[in-house]
């Protein structure tokens, strides 16, 4: 069994703490499917954030049982940990933009880089996490709705909350967002 | 309403619910008295009616953008460095890419030449190869070579080669240019001949002889050929896809008409010496000819598969053959550049000449000269007079042949039995074997070798057992065909162990070896030379030879369908071509190849749980990238792939285990 799993099964047993345990090591092992992609595939292949959740659950799930508790909370961890993922890059992409960009540049950073809506992404991630403190359960459907690209409808069942419910919430969050963003610039 | 503060977010749901002229009437009387409340709904509201298409589509992120950065077009210019070189003028260019004179200051000073590869290649790989040869490089001292003596990336990343500086004409130029006659040619031919053999001395392989390779200075007035880019065709020479081949041909290779069938194929899975051979004999038919055996144009104009099939396996016209059937114009012209007339010149190249040169062109390597040495060796007895080893197919040559072929036998005889002294020394099992070598044939024993060898973790020892019982088997199988299934299942084996281990060239050799032997035990429609295909096809994809996997496939699919085939099988097959294809970007073949897979997993049922949780992560990740999440969702969630994984992992379904398998 591997440690995902284990916290998992923690997790569906009530130890709440282990839910902290959980984002490291399902960003690790994104970012490692990540890398691997990357260095598998043609050099004209887009990786989605999708496509990597996806093969992380599965390469967990069937081997070990797990209850739909557990797989909840992956896939929180796995959104939160794609926007970590997408959001860092963006940084280093647009810092690599507007600082020297004419520098030395390691190859492999210059192959991955971030699509022209890198400053939208981060502005984006600014207001979430405005949002996030205000309002976490909305925010968290935000980040599996872009993040892990979920539809409302799985959205909604991993957050457990019913679909009406979600369509609404993602109504008010996404125009909420774009105040925001709005707003600041 | 009652009195008690709304929150902007009840209120804008509640606006939202309603028509848009209605809209103001009902936040007059919800924000009433609250006009920074009105103006941040009616903000949000604004953003809700904008925002339609915000946040619906996924970041495109993590986007591949090579290309774009390598399209950026960078020239040097005369003046800038590179590394510790400092460019001086540029003195050629080709589809590979521009030579320029250089001059460096440390630690001597010299001039050289350096050459800044053109084509978008993955420079790291490209230096990493150059520098895995590095060391051999180094070794090769020959004054027929130019040096290389440094590789490096320039600044904006692409890879450069430093070269010893050669100023001198194409070998087939400056033949002309001189009028030197037929015979003329030949020493010049022959150096080149001997630095290439002193290149294989010390295990380089130039993999791209051609005349614009091969430069003639004059040194005190004596003609000096002098054989340059050693270590840069096997350093850029990678990545080979359908796609590039031809970028490949034009740029790179420069002339297919150069390149051996087992370079033009390109399913062939090691390159050794005897392709330059081949490349010799092609610069030695454009020496006496000035034609290469397959004409460039023609080669490229067929395209990629009628060119691959025209040099894997027509047969050239001999050289003086070939001058006979030229128009009389291009006769003349010809014979005056070798200061002869048509009749005298064709005169001269028949006979010995044609079979030196034929002999090098054998499309079967192991029928060509062994070494560079031998073929200049054949060349110097022609100009000697002495009778030459190449000869016509007649009795003599038959004979020879036979000759040839008891060698081999002979050597194979010894290798036999060095290998069970090997064995006897290294594993206890053979000291019960041995007594029945005696007994059996040598051949029979040697495969069993080969198999304990395999069951000892040996794979080493395994591998060489494997290929000395191939050599007898080859001879032997028509009268045993107990050793050619013995060799078969220990190819099976061995290939899956080299497949794990990674090593792709010995693999696909033996995979090669598989296929042609399953084909022989049991004719070319069998599910067995199927699955031989399919591991063959595996080999290739490891390789990058995705369109030749794919022919693999589709053959072995072919088969599959014609002999109704195990599902497994079919699974297997239409899996391994699914990566394929996926890897090449075609994912609507790849969803359908792997969907057919994933059918016939789970047809199979559980002993292909494991593989069919396998495909189902490829397809869903094919269908995330066309776009079809919700596809990809049920894939992943298909509940037969978990029902058929539990009941390989833990039996019968337990009570509270039968959740997992729930969709969302």
């Amino acid at each position: 069994m591997n440690d995902i799993t284990r916290i998992l099964q923690a997790i569906e047993n009530d130890h709440q703490q282990s839910a902290d345990e959980l984002l490291p090591l399902v960003y690790k092992e994104l970012r490692r499917l990540a890398a691997n992609r990357m260095a598998r595939e043609n050099s004209d292949h887009t990786l989605q954030p999708t496509a990597l959740v996806h093969e992380a659950w599965l390469r967990l799930a069937g081997n070990e049982r797990l209850k739909w508790d557990g797989r909840a909370h992956f896939f929180g961890a796995a959104a939160e940990a794609m926007r970590r993922i997408l959001v860092d890059r963006a940084r280093r992409k647009s810092a690599l933009r507007h600082g020297g960009g004419r520098q030395r540049m390691d190859l492999q950073e210059a192959d991955i880089a971030a699509p022209d809506d890198s400053e939208q992404l981060i502005a984006v991630n600014d207001a979430l996490e405005k949002l996030t403190a205000k309002d976490k359960p909305k925010a968290d459907l935000v980040k599996l709705r872009y993040f892990a690209d979920m539809t409302l409808e799985e959205a909604a069942k991993i957050l457990g909350i019913s679909e009406p419910t979600a369509k609404r919430q993602w109504a008010f969050a996404k125009a909420w967002l774009h105040r925001e963003i709005k707003s600041s610039q | 309403m009652s009195n008690q503060p709304k929150s902007e977010e009840s209120i804008f749901v509640a606006a939202t619910a309603l028509p848009r002229d209605q809209r103001k009437a009902y936040l007059d009387h919800a924000c009433a008295g609250d006009p920074v409340l009105r103006q941040n709904v009616e903000a949000l509201l604004k953003s809700h009616d904008e925002a339609t298409s915000f946040l619906e589509q996924p970041p495109q992120d993590i986007t591949f953008t090579r290309a774009a950065i390598l399209t950026v077009p960078v020239t040097e210019r005369i003046g800038d460095r590179i590394g510790r070189y400092k460019l001086l003028q540029q003195i050629g260019e080709g589809g590979c890419g521009v030579v320029y004179m250089a001059e460096q200051e440390e630690p001597v000073r010299r001039r050289v030449a350096l050459k800044v590869i053109k084509l978008g290649m993955d420079t790291k790989q490209v230096i990493a190869r150059f520098e895995a040869e590095r060391q051999a490089l180094a070794l090769m001292d020959h004054p027929n070579i130019a040096k290389v003596f440094d590789a490096g990336a320039t600044e904006t990343g692409r890879p450069y080669f430093v070269m010893e500086l050669v100023r001198g004409s194409k070998i087939t130029e400056f033949c002309d240019e001189q009028q030197l006659s037929a015979k003329e040619r030949l020493p010049l031919f022959i150096q080149v001949c001997q630095a290439i053999q002193h290149a294989h001395q010390k295990g380089i392989i130039h993999r791209d002889i051609k005349p614009s390779n091969i430069l003639v200075t004059i040194n005190d007035g004596v003609p000096v050929p002098k054989v340059i880019d050693f270590g840069i065709a096997k350093a850029t020479q990678g990545r080979l896809t359908d796609q590039t081949v031809f970028t490949a041909f034009e740029q790179f290779l420069g002339t297919p008409a150069y390149m051996s069938p087992e370079q033009a194929v390109m399913t062939s899975l090691d390159i050794d010496t005897r392709s330059d051979i081949y490349s010799l004999g092609v610069l030695l038919y454009e020496l006496l000819t000035g034609k290469t055996p397959f004409e460039q144009k023609e080669l490229l104009a067929a395209g990629l598969d009628e060119m691959r099939r025209t040099i894997r396996e027509k047969e050239p016209p001999k050289p003086s053959t070939r001058l006979g059937s030229m128009i009389r114009e291009e006769l003349t012209t010809t014979a005056q550049r070798r200061r002869t007339e048509p009749p005298k010149l064709i005169h001269t190249v028949r006979g010995d000449l044609d079979w030196i040169v034929m002999r090098a062109l054998e499309k079967d390597r192991n029928r060509r000269y062994e070494t560079a040495s031998g073929f200049a060796r054949d060349v110097q007895r022609y100009l000697v007079d002495e009778p030459v080893s190449a000869s016509p197919p007649g009795k003599i040559y038959l004979l020879s042949k036979a000759i040839r072929r008891h060698k081999v036998a002979f050597a194979s005889v010894a290798s036999v039995m060095i290998s069970l002294l090997l064995g006897l020394c290294l594993s206890g099992y053979l000291l019960i074997q041995e007594k029945e070598a005696r007994q059996e044939s040598q051949a029979t024993a040697i495969g069993r070798a080969g198999y304990y060898f395999y069951l000892d973790g040996n794979v080493t020892n395994a591998e060489t057992a494997t290929r000395d019982a191939l050599v007898v088997e080859r001879k032997l199988s028509e009268q045993n065909p107990e050793i050619a299934g013995l060799v078969a299942g220990l190819l099976w084996n061995l290939t899956d162990e080299l497949r794990k281990q990674g090593k792709v060239a010995d693999g696909g050799a033996l995979s090669l070896e598989l296929v042609s032997l399953q084909e022989k035990r049991f004719g070319n429609n069998d599910p067995e030379v199927a699955a031989a295909l399919t591991r063959l096809g595996e080999f290739l994809v490891a390789q990058d030879k995705l369109p030749q996997a794919d022919a693999v496939y589709r053959q072995a699919m072919k088969i599959e369908e014609a002999t109704n085939s195990a599902p497994g099988l079919i699974a297997w097959t239409e899996e391994s071509f699914g990566n394929s294809l996926q890897l090449q970007g075609k994912l609507p073949e790849a969803e359908a190849s792997y969907r057919d897979a994933l059918e016939n997993d789970l047809k199979v049922g559980t002993n292909n749980a494991v593989k069919s949780k396998r495909v189902a992560i490829s397809l869903a990740n094919v269908l995330a990238h066309e776009g079809k999440n919700q596809e990809a969702w049920q894939v992943s969630n298909n509940p037969a792939i978990y029902f058929n994984l539990e009941q390989k992992n833990g039996g019968p379904f337990s009570g509270s285990s039968k959740k997992t398998v729930a969709t969302p």
